[in-house]
């Protein structure tokens, strides 16, 4: 194992500036993304006190719309993404026993292109004409006639794109070609297969939507008219494009949360996973269904009977490999010595609002039901389930688990415990309702609403304060971690079980002095 | 000290170490890698090219060719090492990077390793060898611990004491990963 000399790198900003390390690289990924999940959770916070009641009352409809949009795409591209990227920074050459990323100043470069985009996306609100306000699906002719601050989003996206290509390339020629000896595909960590698998997905969806915001843009500025039905031009291809990088884009947010909770539920069921091979089958699954799936975001375009049937179809397919890991997860679980500490309360809260995000997709996927449920609150809710239940819940749940591997300190368990309940009910409180409101009729992304809507709009704006200010508690407890605390052990979990686990507590700044064997 | 392409591997040797970085992908997995890439890439790019979405293409093929030239950089290093023969009173060291070879020679008698610590804006230590004026970094590949435990070895094979190193026959003792900014290397 690492001996002290090992710890030994560069100190300052420069450190930070020009690291190349795996580690150095995973811990900035990680504290943009909570970073941007504060200025994004900021964002929600301004929608939610507009819809405190009904009426115009803090913000003009026009803003409100920026809000919706900028909160949509910061927390998408500049939160979740870049969380489960760090991740994977972190973790993945400790989970193959590898020293590091097998490009590590593509790494550097990846990571350093995140801010740049950040600062585009989120200064495009102060430029003349405002920021997108198209919502984050940046529909036209919205989104062709609108101020700027589109320009900016256009190119914004077009830099985080080019950091998840470079991130995502280097996912898989770490895991494909780094792997310690022994330590076969079939015997990866879940949560590197999950990875990999999005990878994959990354990089064949993001071209798709970097094409997609450059016919945007020459739809703008160059006289094209791909989107502009004056011109000879369809808005519906651009839904068409956009989804079909859209749909993979939920399994990208989703994919390497399975891979969370599938090494999590096994630590504190103390049982090996159950089925692990169907568990990387129905993930390859997953994100092959993905593909074909799109158009069950725009059933109400006006498409031919046979194919809504066909979307209809290939989307309820899905449930089959996502049952497939919720059956497995809770067969992990059965009989299993289970504790319920703050890492797996999340497990399971994931699998829980998962769950449910999930049957409400499949009440969506149904063509019918799906014209009276369209750009409702019932849709807003489903995703919020979805990635806050799915992606959110799981990086928690991440960050309790691995934190004491990361600092070297255990977190205090009775705050943490606390986070976890305020955060899973006032999520519910938040976002339950909007089922609600969905079915009764209220659209999304309007600042008004009709009077019969207002109880749960006020329920939901209390649940958004509470969930909101709850984070700070886990900004408290990570740096009460970094800065302190009882030490942690080596293995930290007693049902841990991975390379991992082999390294100190903190891991040294070079893992694997000593080379894992892998049996 | 030219470049010249060279092996010692059948060489009779009193004592040779090889530092070989640890690669999981092989040939045949780099060409099906790509392949698949390139199969995805056509499919969708004839997709949105019948859509009318025809600027999606060039984005396509742009990250094809990227990812070409990552696997053609991993081709290319697959078959890099160090080779470290001592033979009689002379240390010869043959470098393999990107399909070229470069041998060094040292007398083991007047030869000095050292260990330069990290610092210095570098994240990792250096091995050195030289003599009479000339220097050579080696096991740029090599996990920290192991290029102490080869600074160790090496230095028990060079200087005056060298004749009492314990022999060694064509040993491969490590063996480490890729790229090379921090070293940090497993051996199998």
């Amino acid at each position: 194992m690492a001996t002290s000399h090992h710890a030994e790198h560069p100190a300052g900003i420069s450190r930070w500036l020009f690291t190349t390390n795996h580690k150095d690289i995973g811990t900035l990924y990680l504290w943009f993304a909570f970073a941007m999940f504060l200025v994004g959770g900021a964002m929600s916070l301004v929608i939610r006190s507009e819809l405190w009641q009904p009426g115009l009352q803090i913000v003009d409809p026009h803003f409100f719309n920026q809000m919706t949009t900028v909160h949509a795409l910061v927390m998408v591209f500049g939160a979740v993404m870049p969380a489960f990227t760090g991740l994977a920074n972190w973790l993945i050459p400790m989970m193959i026993g590898a020293p590091d990323m097998a490009l590590p100043r593509l790494n550097n470069w990846s990571f350093w292109l995140l801010p740049t985009a950040a600062a585009l996306l989120v200064t495009s609100l102060f430029v003349p004409g405002g920021g997108p306000d198209a919502g984050w699906t940046l529909y036209p002719p919205l989104s062709v006639q609108t101020g700027m601050g589109m320009d900016f989003t256009i190119l914004s996206v077009h830099l985080l794109g080019m950091s998840s290509i470079l991130g995502s390339i280097n996912v898989i020629v770490t895991i494909l070609n780094m792997r310690a000896p022994g330590m076969t595909l079939m015997k990866m960590p879940m949560f590197c297969w999950t990875w990999l698998v999005t990878a994959f997905l990354l990089l064949a969806s993001i071209p798709v939507l970097a094409g997609a915001v450059t016919m945007l843009l020459t739809d703008r500025h160059f006289g094209t008219h791909f989107f502009d039905a004056a011109g000879g031009g369809d808005p519906v291809l651009w839904q068409h494009v956009f989804w079909f990088f859209g749909h993979p884009e939920v399994y990208i947010l989703v994919l390497p949360a399975f891979g969370v909770i599938s090494q999590i539920i096994p630590t504190f069921a103390r049982k090996p996973l159950f089925g692990y091979a169907s568990m990387v089958y129905a993930t390859a699954t997953i994100a092959f269904l993905s593909f074909i799936v799109w158009a069950h975001h725009m059933y109400t375009v006006g498409m031919p009977a046979t194919g809504e049937l066909f979307f209809m179809y290939a989307t309820m397919m899905i449930a089959v490999p996502t049952g497939v890991k919720v059956f497995n997860w809770v067969a992990t679980m059965w009989r299993g010595s289970m504790t319920f500490e703050t890492p797996m309360l999340y497990a399971i809260a994931t699998v829980f609002t998962f769950t449910m995000g999930g049957l409400t997709g499949l009440m969506l996927s149904i063509t019918p039901a799906d014209f009276q449920y369209h750009d409702t609150y019932f849709v807003v809710a489903h995703f919020h389930y979805t990635i806050f239940g799915g992606s959110v819940l799981a990086l928690m749940a991440a960050t309790y688990y691995w934190l004491p591997k990361w600092t070297g300190h255990m977190y205090n368990e009775t705050l943490g415990k606390w986070h976890f309940w305020l955060t899973t009910i006032a999520f519910n409180v938040t976002f339950f309702p909007q089922h609600f409101l969905g079915l009764a009729g209220m659209p999304r992304r309007i600042p008004d609403y009709a009077l019969q809507f207002t109880e749960f709009n006020r329920v939901s704006t209390v649940g958004a304060f509470v969930l909101g200010f709850s984070q700070l508690l886990l900004l408290y407890l990570v740096v009460k971690a970094i800065k302190g605390g009882e030490r942690a052990t080596d293995r930290v979990w007693e049902g841990a079980h991975g390379l991992e686990w082999t390294l100190p507590s903190p891991a040294p700044y070079h893992s694997f002095a000593t080379p894992p064997k892998v049996a | 000290m030219h470049p010249h392409r060279q092996t010692v591997a059948d060489t009779p040797v009193r004592q040779r170490l090889v530092l070989r970085p640890n690669r999981s992908l092989t040939g045949r997995g780099r060409t099906a890698v790509f392949l698949s890439f390139a199969a995805a890439t056509v499919v969708l790019g004839f997709l949105f090219l019948s859509t009318g979405a025809w600027p999606v293409v060039p984005f396509l093929f742009l990250e094809l060719a990227g990812i070409g030239y990552v696997l053609t950089c991993m081709a290319r290093n697959a078959g890099d090492c160090e080779e470290i023969v001592v033979e009689d009173d002379r240390m010869k060291i043959v470098q393999h990077a990107a399909g070229r070879s470069t041998q060094h020679e040292f007398h083991c008698y007047w030869a000095k390793v050292a260990l330069e610590p990290a610092g210095r804006g570098r994240s990792s230590s250096r091995l050195l060898i030289g003599s009479h004026g000339h220097t050579l970094e080696i096991g740029r590949a090599l996990q920290e611990a192991e290029k102490s435990r080869l600074a160790q070895r090496l230095g028990q094979m060079v200087g005056p004491a060298h004749r009492d190193a314990p022999p060694l026959r064509a040993e491969v003792i490590f063996n480490s990963c890729e790229e090379d900014t921090h070293g940090n290397f497993a051996p199998r």
